[in-house]
C-alpha cells in the first residue's frame, strides 16, 4: 500500500499541528481544543491500528475463557447452553477477520451478560461466579489501561507497561 | 408507589433491592426525554445568531423589553453541555450584564435537570461560592433545549502558572496552590452537607427514606437504567457490580444534598488569592449519603501523583488527610466500608457514563462534542482496575 496508512495518517496529523491549528484565533478557544483532541486521537489511532485485530482477540479470547468458566455456575440451563453456544460459534470463526471477531465478541459478551443478570434470579452471587469475573477482569484491566496510556488520563500511565508488550510476548 | 414504607412494629423501612423503577420522578423523567431524541438524528452545534435568537426569546418571555444579546461567545469545557458568554441588555437593566448559558444539547455524557441545577444554585447562594442564578428554562421551553443561564464568575480551574494536559478538568496540577485550596476544597464540602435541605425549594428532587437503604439503591436505579439504555458493548463487571451493590447497599440514617461531581475541575478559584470563586456543575447533584461524595473526590482518575509518588485526591490532599479533615470540618465520623461501598457504586457508575453514554451519544452524533466523548471511555480501564481491587478487597 502506498501511500500506506502510517503516512497518510503522519500527513494529516502534521497538516492540523503546523496549518489548521496555528490559522485558529486565540479566543476560538473550543476550535483550538477540538483540534488538540483530534491530534490526540490520530496519534493514538496511528499507534494502536497495527493491534487492532490481536486487541480484539486478545478480548474475545477472555471472554472465551469467562463464558467457559461461568457455564457449569449457571443455573438455568437455558442460559448454559447459550453460553456453550457462543463459545462453540466463536471458536468456528475466521480469526484474521476484524469485523467477525468484533461480531462474535459481541456475542459472547451478551451470553455472558444474560447469565449474570439473570443466572441468579435474585439471589446472592455465588462466590465461584465473583471469582470468575474477577479473574477475568484481572486479566483485562491492566492490558486495557496500557492500551489507552498515551491518553494521559490514567494518573499511573508514566508506571505503566507498554501495550505492545502485551501482545509482542506472545 | 410510596418509596418505602415502615410497619407498626417500628422497625426500619425495607426497601426492594430488586425493585429497578424505584427513580426519582424527575430523574426518570429525563431519561425518559433523552429516549425520545433518540431518533431526532445527529446534532450539530448551535450558531451564535441562533443562540442569540433563543436568549431573547427567553428574556422577551421574562418581561424584558428591548433584549440586546451581544458579545456572545461559545465556551471550552465539559463533556455534556453547551456553554455560551453573552452580554445582556435591556431596557430596565442599570449596566451591561455578562452572563453564562448552559444549554441541553440532544446528548451528552449525562442527561440532567437543569431546573434541579438552578434550584441548587439558588439554596446554595451565601452557603458556598457559586455561579449567582439568573433565569431557568427547564424544559426548554424559549431555548429550545433546557438551558440554565448564571452571571458570569471571574476564576480559573488550573492554575495559569502551571503547565498540564487536562480533559474535562482530569489530569490539572495545583503545584504550590495547593496550600490555598486544599482547605476550601474540604471546607465547601462540608457546608453543602450541612444544608438544610428541607427549608429549601428543591421541588425537583424526592429524598430517600432516612434510615433505609433507599439513598444507595436509588442511584443504582438510576445509573442501571442508563447502563440499559446507552450500552453499546457489553460488560460483564458492570453486571455483576450492579448484582453487588444491590445485595450490599448501606443505610443512610440522615440524607443531604450530594453534589456528585465534587472534584478536580469542578470548582474555579481566582488568582493570585487562590479564592474559591465557584463550585461548579451540580448536575449530578441528588439526596444522599455524604460519603459517596468523599468517596467520588478520592477516584483514582481524579487524583494526581505527588512527586514521592502518593496520590493526591483531586490534585489536593492524600486520602487519609481528606477523611480526616472532611470528619473535623462537618462533625462527623467517615465510615470506611460506607466509603468502600460508594467508591464501588462510583467507579461502576463512571464506567457507565464513558463507556455507554458517551459512546451512545456518539455514535449517534447527537452532542457537539463528539471528539471529547470517545476520549471518555479511555479512562474507564482504571474504574475497571479500582472495581477488582475493592471487590477482592471486601470479599477478603
Amino acid at each position: 500500500m502506498n501511500p500506506d496508512l502510517d503516512l497518510r495518517l503522519k500527513s494529516v496529523m502534521k497538516a492540523l499541528a503546523e496549518v489548521i491549528l496555528p490559522a485558529l484565533p486565540p479566543e476560538q478557544r473550543m476550535a483550538r481544543d477540538q483540534t488538540h483532541l483530534a491530534l490526540g486521537h490520530l496519534a493514538l489511532l496511528a499507534e494502536q491500528w497495527p493491534y487492532a485485530l490481536r486487541y480484539e482477540l486478545e478480548s474475545l479470547d477472555e471472554c472465551l475463557e469467562l463464558a467457559s468458566a461461568l457455564a457449569p455456575q449457571v443455573r438455568d440451563p437455558s442460559l448454559a447452553a447459550a453460553l456453550i453456544d457462543s463459545v462453540a460459534r466463536a471458536k468456528r470463526l475466521m480469526r484474521d477477520d476484524y469485523a467477525a471477531v468484533g461480531a462474535a465478541l459481541h456475542a459472547v459478551k451478551a451470553a455472558i451478560d444474560h447469565a449474570l443478570a439473570d443466572g441468579e434470579g435474585e439471589t446472592p452471587l455465588s462466590a465461584a461466579v465473583l471469582g470468575a469475573v474477577l479473574r477475568y477482569n484481572a486479566r483485562r484491566a491492566p492490558r486495557e489501561r496500557s492500551w489507552h496510556r498515551a491518553s494521559g488520563l490514567d494518573p499511573d500511565g508514566p508506571r505503566l507497561p507498554r501495550f505492545q508488550d502485551f501482545f509482542d510476548r506472545g | 408507589m410510596p418509596p418505602a414504607s415502615s410497619d407498626a412494629s417500628g422497625a426500619p423501612p425495607r426497601v426492594d433491592p430488586w425493585d429497578r423503577d424505584d427513580l426519582e420522578p424527575r430523574i426518570a423523567h429525563v431519561l425518559a426525554r433523552k429516549l425520545a431524541r433518540r431518533d431526532l438524528g445527529p446534532y450539530a452545534a448551535r450558531s451564535n445568531e441562533q443562540v442569540a435568537s433563543q436568549l431573547a426569546r427567553l428574556y422577551s418571555v421574562r418581561g424584558c423589553r428591548e433584549v440586546r444579546i451581544s458579545a456572545l461567545a461559545r465556551m471550552t469545557g465539559g463533556a455534556s453541555k453547551e456553554q455560551f458568554v453573552f452580554t445582556l441588555e435591556h431596557a430596565a437593566s442599570a449596566a451591561p450584564e455578562r452572563l453564562v448559558l448552559r444549554m441541553d444539547p440532544w446528548m451528552g455524557i449525562v442527561e440532567t435537570c437543569r431546573g434541579r441545577e438552578a434550584q441548587l444554585l439558588a439554596a446554595y447562594a451565601g452557603v458556598v461560592p457559586v455561579p449567582p442564578l439568573h433565569a431557568v428554562d427547564a424544559d426548554g421551553e424559549h431555548l429550545g433545549q433546557p438551558g440554565l443561564v448564571t452571571r458570569f464568575v471571574a476564576g480559573v480551574t488550573a492554575p495559569s502558572d502551571v503547565a498540564a494536559k487536562a480533559v474535562t478538568g482530569v489530569g490539572i496540577r495545583f503545584e504550590h496552590w495547593t496550600a490555598k485550596l486544599a482547605p476550601q476544597f474540604v471546607a465547601n464540602l462540608a457546608r453543602i452537607h450541612a444544608l438544610d435541605w428541607r427549608c429549601c425549594d428543591l421541588s425537583y428532587f424526592d429524598a430517600p427514606a432516612p434510615g433505609t437503604t433507599q439513598a444507595a439503591l436509588r442511584q443504582v436505579n438510576w445509573w442501571s437504567r442508563v447502563w440499559r439504555d446507552d450500552v453499546v458493548e457489553r460488560e460483564p463487571l458492570v453486571t455483576l457490580v450492579e448484582r453487588w451493590l444491590r445485595e450490599n447497599a448501606p443505610v443512610c440514617a440522615d440524607p443531604v444534598v450530594v453534589h456528585g461531581d465534587y472534584r478536580i475541575g469542578n470548582f474555579m478559584f481566582t488568582e493570585p488569592d487562590g479564592a474559591f470563586s465557584a463550585v461548579l456543575d451540580w448536575e449530578l447533584a441528588h439526596l444522599g449519603d455524604f460519603h459517596e461524595d468523599l468517596a467520588w473526590s478520592v477516584q483514582r482518575l481524579f487524583g494526581v501523583p505527588r512527586e514521592d509518588g502518593e496520590l493526591l485526591i483531586s490534585g489536593l490532599l492524600p486520602r487519609d488527610e481528606f477523611f480526616a479533615a472532611y470528619a473535623e470540618a462537618a462533625g462527623v465520623t467517615v465510615d470506611l466500608d460506607i466509603i468502600r461501598y460508594y467508591e464501588i457504586l462510583n467507579a461502576w457508575k463512571c464506567i457507565i457514563i464513558n463507556n455507554a453514554t458517551a459512546s451512545r451519544a456518539a455514535l449517534r452524533g447527537q452532542s457537539h462534542q463528539d471528539l471529547v466523548l470517545t476520549w471518555m471511555p479511555f479512562g474507564s480501564a482504571v474504574f475497571m482496575d479500582q472495581l477488582g481491587e475493592l471487590l477482592r478487597e471486601v470479599g477478603r
